[in-house]
């Protein structure tokens, strides 16, 4: 593999300086590979492989778009594959019902007497869970993933996705609001504030 | 415990990110990043469509692939299309060689670059499983290290077609396809060696492809038959070239010699097998609503059956401004093309009357 350089430099640096010399955006890789991979992979599973290298190549040209002063580097990426998630969106769609299947046949982990009732309580969420995921809109999953997963803030998302954060807003509270209710009675949740999950 | 806290501990996990994956898209980064030039490789194998296993997962991070080139130097010279831009004629994009007899019952998928003597071709069976065929100039002396010893049975050299090879032998544990088959013991088999001065050849078999004596045997058939890979563009703008294809995600791409920053990509994606839901490719109406529009969707044909076209921009930089077609093949097959905004929609029209898929 290619030598990365000593020095440390930031992630916006990387970029500018990479205009001029392509290779300086090799490292952006080696920061960000492992994150924006598992984001992607909880979203369309084994396709995370082919979209990890897209997204990656997409940003190196796109790079000269990027604007440090619009979003950092993380998100901006975290928005590529976001995009690029789009192109699968039957795929994710039918992965979280698979899962939520396979869930429902799962015979859990109820026969191991070392599990605590709270585990068992919240193993018995995973598949509504995925089933909720499967009905949202796409534009409100990406946000609430985007808030969830990728652990972005509001002004994030609405940079990434190129609308404004009252859009953001409106979305989230749809997105959480069904989310809740498709969990119905086996919900565990409680009430908190848009602004403490940011 | 929020709904978010719940997403996060409780949701979806996906597969992790393995080294070889890791290598796999650094690799395509660098190649990259090492351009210009249109008629290098530009990324490798997609893997997850040849294989669901360590080593071909990890045989794709140096491989990539490629092929036959085709391009500018169409086989007819430019004519002027009807929306200004002139198109040619391209090659047929092949793989170099063919097993002999075709091995029945499975798909075949190719990846490769324009321009590179690497090539890959994925042979799978309805169920996922399958052989790879790995090809390239130089010994894949990480070919060997692809396996997690735990997974080894055994290793140490055969004969292939009269060439001593290296095998590896194992089984792999939990493991599902892309075809969302699982399997506890999925049985693996690697074959390495020369087939002809400078021609390496990689072979990777799981299943019934994971017994050693059916792999070399597939080993043994592999002739120097160039064949057609499924999708085929057969116009492309005059000073286009080729770039890469990948049919595992029905992609072959295309771009303009003097920016290489401009792509044409054209894409075809098979019906999902039934039942299997995680590979539905929806409709092209769903493709044509998946991107952002400027203008109304506007209704037209393409190869005689109903399509649609869009100017469109890109969710993350709307100034990157493109057009998108979209068609259904009578197999359920869903086609687009998509090109930079400054080709006319008779231009876009006219790529995507060239574009042939065989199931």
């Amino acid at each position: 593999m290619r030598a990365l350089p000593n020095a440390a430099p930031s992630d916006a640096e990387l970029i500018a300086r990479s205009l001029d010399d392509p290779e300086q955006f090799a490292p952006l890789f080696d920061r960000h590979a492992a994150t924006v991979h598992r984001y992607l992979g909880r979203r369309v599973g084994e396709l995370a492989d082919d979209l990890l290298s897209e997204t990656f190549l997409v940003a190196f040209r796109r790079r000269a778009a990027y604007r440090a002063d619009h979003v950092e580097v993380r998100p901006w990426l975290f928005g590529i594959a976001t995009n690029l998630v789009h192109g699968h969106v039957r795929t994710e769609q039918r992965r979280y019902r698979a899962l939520a299947r396979e869930a429902g046949r799962s015979p859990g982990h109820a026969a191991d007497p070392g599990d605590s009732a709270d585990r068992l309580d919240a193993e018995a969420l995973r598949g509504p869970l995925a089933a909720a995921l499967a009905t949202l809109k796409g534009h409100d999953r990406d946000a609430l993933l985007l808030l969830a997963w990728a652990q972005l803030g509001y002004e994030e998302i609405a940079a990434v996705l190129d609308v404004p954060i009252g859009t953001v807003r409106s979305r989230l509270h749809r997105a959480r609001r069904q989310t809740r209710a498709a969990l119905g009675d086996v919900s565990p949740f409680q009430p908190t504030s848009e602004e403490e999950d940011r | 415990m929020n709904d978010l806290t719940l997403l996060r501990e409780l949701g979806p996990e996906g597969p992790p990110l393995t080294p070889a994956a890791r290598s796999t898209a650094r690799a395509a980064l660098l190649a990259e990043i090492d351009g210009p030039a249109p008629r290098r490789s530009r990324r490798p194998s997609r893997t997850a469509v040849f294989r669901v296993g360590v080593a071909a997962v990890t045989a794709a991070a140096a491989w990539t692939a490629a092929v036959v080139i085709t391009g500018p130097e169409a086989v007819d010279g430019p004519r002027p299309g009807p929306g200004g831009l002139s198109m040619v004629a391209t090659e047929a994009i092949t793989f170099p060689l063919s097993p002999d007899p075709a091995p029945p019952g499975m798909t075949p998928s190719f990846t490769g670059s324009a321009g590179s003597t690497e090539a890959i071709a994925g042979y799978t069976f309805p169920d996922g499983t399958g052989f790879t065929v790995y090809l390239s100039p130089t010994e894949p002396v990480w070919a060997a290290d692809q396996f997690q010893p735990s997974e080894i049975a055994d290793s140490g050299t055969t004969t292939v077609g009269g060439a001593e090879a290296h095998y590896v032998v194992g089984s792999t544990e939990r493991t599902c396809t892309l075809a969302n088959v699982c399997f506890e013991d999925l049985a693996f088999a690697q074959l390495v060696w020369e087939r002809a001065p400078g021609q390496w050849v990689n072979l990777y078999g799981e299943g019934r492809h994971g017994d050693l004596a059916a792999l070399a045997a597939v080993g043994g058939s592999l002739v120097d038959r160039p064949q057609p890979i499924r999708l085929q563009v057969e116009l492309a703008p005059a000073g286009w070239s080729l770039v890469d294809w990948h049919e595992s995600s029905g992609a072959v791409t295309f771009v303009d010699d003097e920016d290489p920053a401009r792509v044409l990509g054209v894409q075809c994606l098979p019906q999902a097998p039934a039942g299997v839901h995680e590979m539905d490719n929806g409709s092209a109406e769903q493709r044509i609503a998946a991107v952002t529009p400027i203008d109304p969707v506007v209704p037209t044909e393409i190869g005689g059956v109903p399509a649609q076209l869009v100017r469109a921009h890109d969710d993350v930089d709307p100034t990157i401004r493109f057009w998108m077609a979209a068609w259904e093949l009578p197999d359920g097959t869903v086609c687009t093309v998509t090109t930079p905004e400054e080709f006319s929609p008779d231009d876009v029209l006219t790529i995507a009357g060239g574009v042939t898929y065989t199931p």
